[in-house]
This record gives C-alpha cells, sequence and structure tokens, in this order.
C-alpha cells in the first residue's frame, strides 16, 4: 500500500506544535511516500535522507528544548537544482554541470534550514530552467502526477510534480517566464512568482538575470504565506534585491475579499488562445469572488505581442550571455533543445536588447498604472489544462509562447491555485497577479477563493 | 525594421551563425532558420518608435561608496 501524502505545512506545523507529530517521524514519512512514488514520477534528482536524518534530530531535540526556530520547524523541503546546498551537487539537470559541488548555500538554503526545517534532497527542472523534457538528459524528466503521459510543466517540474504528489510539503522553484507557475497549474497546486527583487537569488544559478525569480511552490495559499515569511527578504548579495520591509504574509490573509476591486483581463486570455474549459473555469472563479463581495470587471492589458518580444528578447540575449562559452567548447553535453534555445540569443543585437528592456519599462509601467485602481488582475496562466508530453513542442522558438512571461516583463507577482478540473482530469489554474510587492493582498485574495471554491482538495490519483 | 528579401534573411542568419561560434549539426539548421524567422517578429515590435525618455527598465541604483575606517 502506498504511504500517504505528507502533511502540507500548515498542518505539519500544527501537528508538530500539538506534539502529535515529530520531525523524526515526518522524515520517515516522507521517505517513505517518496521511495514509493518517485521511481515512476521522477521528481527527485538527489535524494538527501542522511542530511535530512540530521536536521530532523537537532530540531527534536531544540524543539525538546524549548527552542523555537518558528513554524516550519522539523517540516521537510526540496530544492529545485538550481539552488546552491553546500555539499551538495548543483547540476541545472545537466551535463554541463553533472560535478558542479557547492561549496556555499542559496538565500533560500540558508533561511529554509534556519527555519529548522530539513532538506529532502534537490529536484528535477528542465536543463538550466530553459530545456524541455528531452530523452538526452542526465536524469530522467518530472511527470505529472495526474497522468504520466501528460505534461507537467516547467522548468520547475520536479517541484510541482514533488508537491502535488504530497511527496514534499514545499519545493522552492525559479521562474524566468514562468517556470513556478506553470508547472504549479499543471499539477493544480499554488505557485507563487513574487515581485522581482523580494526573494534573494544569491546561490541559485542563473539563466536571465533581470528576469530571474526565486519563489515556493506549495499545496495551499496559507503554506505558500507561512514559506513567504521565511523567504522574503532584503539581501546585498543579490544585485537586483529590494531592501523594502518584510510585511507579515499571514496577518491579512484571512481577511476575505470584500470590497476588493480585481480586474479580469478576458479580452488578453482570448487573444492569446485559453481554450472553453479554461475560460469557463476562469469566470466561474471570478464569479465566485464577485460572491464573496469583490467587484470584478474586465480589464484591458497592454498586447501579448509586445510582452513577448520584449520579455523573450531579454531572455534569449541574457541567457546567450551565460552559456556561450560552454556551448562553443562544449555543445554536446548540453540537450539538443536547451542548445538550441540558448542559442536563439545569438540573433539579437545590442540595439534590439536595449529596445527590449525601454519596452519593458513602458509596459510595466503601465500595468502599473492599471494596478493602481485594482487590487489583483486575472490572467490565465495557460491556455488548457497539461497537453500530452508527445505535443510539447521543442522548437527552439515556441510558436506558442508561454502566457505567463508577462509577469516576469513587468516584476509583479502572480500566483497560480487550481480552479477547476478538465474533461480528462487534469487541474485547470487561476493566475492571480498583484501589485508591486503585494504579496500579501495578493495571497489574501488567493486564500479566499481557495476556502470557497475548494479546488485545493483534490488529489492526484497516485 | 528594413524589409528584406529571402536572400537577405539567409545571408543574416549565417552571420549571426557564425558570429555565436557554436556549430549546429546541418539538419538542425532548418528549425534554427524557422525561429530565427519568428524572432524577426519581435523585432517588428521592438522596432515601433519609443520617447528619447523611455530608459531601460534595468537600471543601476548605487549606493554610497563605503569607506575604509
Amino acid at each position: 500500500m502506498t504511504p500517504p501524502p505528507v502533511p502540507g505545512l500548515a498542518e505539519a506545523s500544527r501537528e508538530i506544535a500539538a506534539g502529535h507529530l515529530s520531525p523524526g517521524d515526518l522524515l520517515d514519512a516522507t521517505l517513505a511516500r517518496i521511495q514509493a512514488l518517485d521511481p515512476a514520477l521522477h521528481a527527485f534528482i538527489e535524494i538527501t535522507g542522511d542530511r535530512a536524518r540530521t536536521a530532523a534530530r537537532k530540531a527534536e531535540q531544540e524543539i525538546h528544548d524549548g527552542v523555537a526556530r518558528g513554524p516550519l520547524h522539523g517540516i521537510p523541503y526540496g530544492l529545485k537544482d538550481l539552488y546552491d546546498a553546500a555539499g551538495l551537487r548543483t547540476t541545472c539537470h545537466s551535463r554541463v554541470l553533472l560535478q558542479n559541488m557547492a561549496m556555499t548555500d542559496s538565500d533560500a538554503t540558508t533561511k529554509l534550514d534556519g527555519a529548522g526545517m530539513m532538506l529532502m534532497g534537490k529536484l528535477s527542472t528542465h536543463e538550466f530552467a530553459i530545456g524541455a523534457p528531452n530523452p538526452d538528459l542526465p536524469f530522467p524528466c518530472a511527470c505529472n502526477p495526474w497522468n504520466v503521459e501528460h505534461f507537467a510543466g516547467g522548468s520547475s517540474s520536479g517541484s510541482g510534480a514533488a508537491v502535488a504528489s504530497g511527496m514534499l510539503p514545499l519545493a522552492m522553484g525559479t521562474d524566468t517566464g514562468g517556470s513556478i507557475r506553470l508547472p504549479a497549474a499543471y499539477t493544480g497546486i499554488v505557485g507563487l512568482k513574487p515581485t522581482y527583487g523580494r526573494l534573494s537569488r544569491f546561490g541559485v544559478v542563473p539563466l536571465a538575470f533581470s528576469m530571474d525569480h526565486a519563489g515556493p511552490l506549495t499545496r495551499t495559499v496559507e503554506d505558500c504565506a507561512l514559506a513567504m515569511q521565511a523567504l522574503a527578504g532584503y539581501d546585498p548579495r543579490d544585485p537586483g534585491s529590494a531592501d523594502i520591509p518584510v510585511p507579515d504574509y499571514l496577518a491579512e490573509l484571512k481577511a476575505g475579499v470584500k470590497g476588493l476591486r480585481i480586474g479580469y483581463a478576458r479580452a488578453f486570455n482570448a487573444e492569446a488562445g485559453v481554450d472553453a474549459e479554461e475560460s469557463a473555469a476562469l469566470d466561474a472563479a471570478a464569479e465566485v469572488l464577485r460572491g464573496l463581495g469583490a467587484e470584478v470587471e474586465e480589464v484591458v492589458l497592454p498586447s501579448r505581442a509586445r510582452f513577448n518580444a520584449a520579455g523573450w528578447t531579454v531572455i534569449q540575449s541574457e541567457s546567450f550571455a551565460v552559456h556561450a562559452r560552454d556551448l562553443r567548447t562544449r555543445p554536446h553535453d548540453y540537450a539538443r533543445t536547451t542548445r538550441e534555445r540558448i542559442l536563439l540569443g545569438a540573433f539579437v543585437t545590442g540595439q534590439e536588447y536595449v529596445q527590449a528592456q525601454r519596452l519593458r519599462r513602458v509596459i510595466a509601467l503601465e500595468v502599473d498604472r492599471l494596478l493602481q485602481d485594482y487590487d489583483a488582475l486575472i490572467v490565465a496562466p495557460f491556455t488548457g489544462a497539461a497537453p500530452k508530453l508527445t505535443a510539447v513542442e521543442h522548437t527552439p522558438l515556441r510558436r506558442d509562447q508561454p502566457l505567463t512571461v508577462l509577469q516576469n516583463v513587468t516584476g509583479h507577482p502572480a500566483l497560480c491555485q487550481p480552479c477547476g478540473m478538465s474533461a480528462n482530469g487534469l487541474p485547470l489554474s487561476l493566475q492571480l497577479m498583484g501589485r508591486q510587492f503585494g504579496e500579501a493582498g495578493l495571497m489574501r485574495i488567493a486564500y479566499a477563493y481557495e476556502q470557497a471554491a475548494g479546488w485545493h482538495e483534490k488529489r492526484p490519483p497516485v | 525594421m528594413p524589409d528584406h528579401t529571402e536572400a537577405d534573411i539567409d545571408a543574416d542568419f549565417a552571420s549571426a551563425m557564425r558570429r555565436s561560434g557554436v556549430t549546429l549539426d546541418a539538419d538542425r539548421l532548418p528549425g534554427m532558420r524557422e525561429s530565427y524567422l519568428r524572432y524577426l517578429e519581435f523585432v517588428r515590435v521592438l522596432d515601433e518608435p519609443l520617447s528619447y525618455t523611455d530608459e531601460p527598465a534595468i537600471a543601476l541604483h548605487l549606493q554610497p561608496t563605503l569607506v575604509k575606517a
């Protein structure tokens, strides 16, 4: 019999605080779940059971001694294999970095370990956060726990699969064009791309410096708030880090949405080709929010062509700058899709890169002006539920660009959460976009929707 | 962006590939060229006029120099 899913952050925290669950017991349950499911799901590149065991013993001793490290004390987590953890390899799911031993911790590792959490392992990704689920990689690719023949999203695919399948209550991801939100959307969990600068990128292998974001994937919005409380904050080691005070993310979480104004980018979604199932699910989500007392009205966003031009020009150019040397000297250590996607940056001229950054500022200000009148915007994260793996595009520049690059261009925070199921039994997702550094308000709306709609209680059949 | 003939596009693509210093197998070049054409759609958008005062999104935010005591 398959061991049950491990509890989420809030539930585990309550159980540990009440003395009903010990970190050691939680670790045993987590390892049992991983051992049962991961051979089929491939969420993990490396499982760090011994390291977690040491952390569990320490947490148990500290709890026994009355040393309180906060609500995450004694709870497991995982890291997308772009994050450094001293003494472990950071491979980025690539042959290029197979022997890349981290000497220091990423900021996220430091903060989560400091909160008393237990690192369970490193999680699969699309190679360097830009590749695809290719067979020519050094590790297998993560599968969608709802249906292993369907795409798990990317690039934080292992993070999404691990949390959705109940192997972990928290996994860290990165998001340059949607890589936290898409796995969350495709696997029916919560994924937050915070405001650019809210979470430190220190110790995270870059894809595109000015577009990269670190962020959490969790099962519920409350879990997301708990993780953000531990993770957010200024870090002078990250040049993009913002020295802005961190609010109490739990203080207003359950305050409801009565009187809040929410814009619904319905025309933008239609222009992007969002399918009937996802459109209906978003319409229904808007109705739920109306029913809770929010004022929901349609809004107009800048054209998708402008977001794509600015976003993908920057991503291509910056990622090529990072990888040009290795691409020239050891091209076959990259999988074909990764190699060709990064090589696109060779087409971008200096003038085009600067124009993209200028356009980016213009449209970021346009969106920000819109958010002066609205507490959040509803924007589809994808055109529909997870496609079959055989339908996933492997072209260098995709015909259908992810919708999620919008918030990487503008830097605004965006959260995905489940909002329905497709006819073939796969999750649909609601994306809420908030004001700069307005993660607390965003999670407040997301929590109200989650509690009213209840889609977070659906679990994959594993 | 000026209008390009097929020959111009071929020449520009070959030039970009050469400048990249990265070699691809010949059977991969048609797919890369197709993506290059798709990228040129972005360039058309990037060519829309901006005002002189529209600065790039990435700008330096400097701190006072730390002086050794």
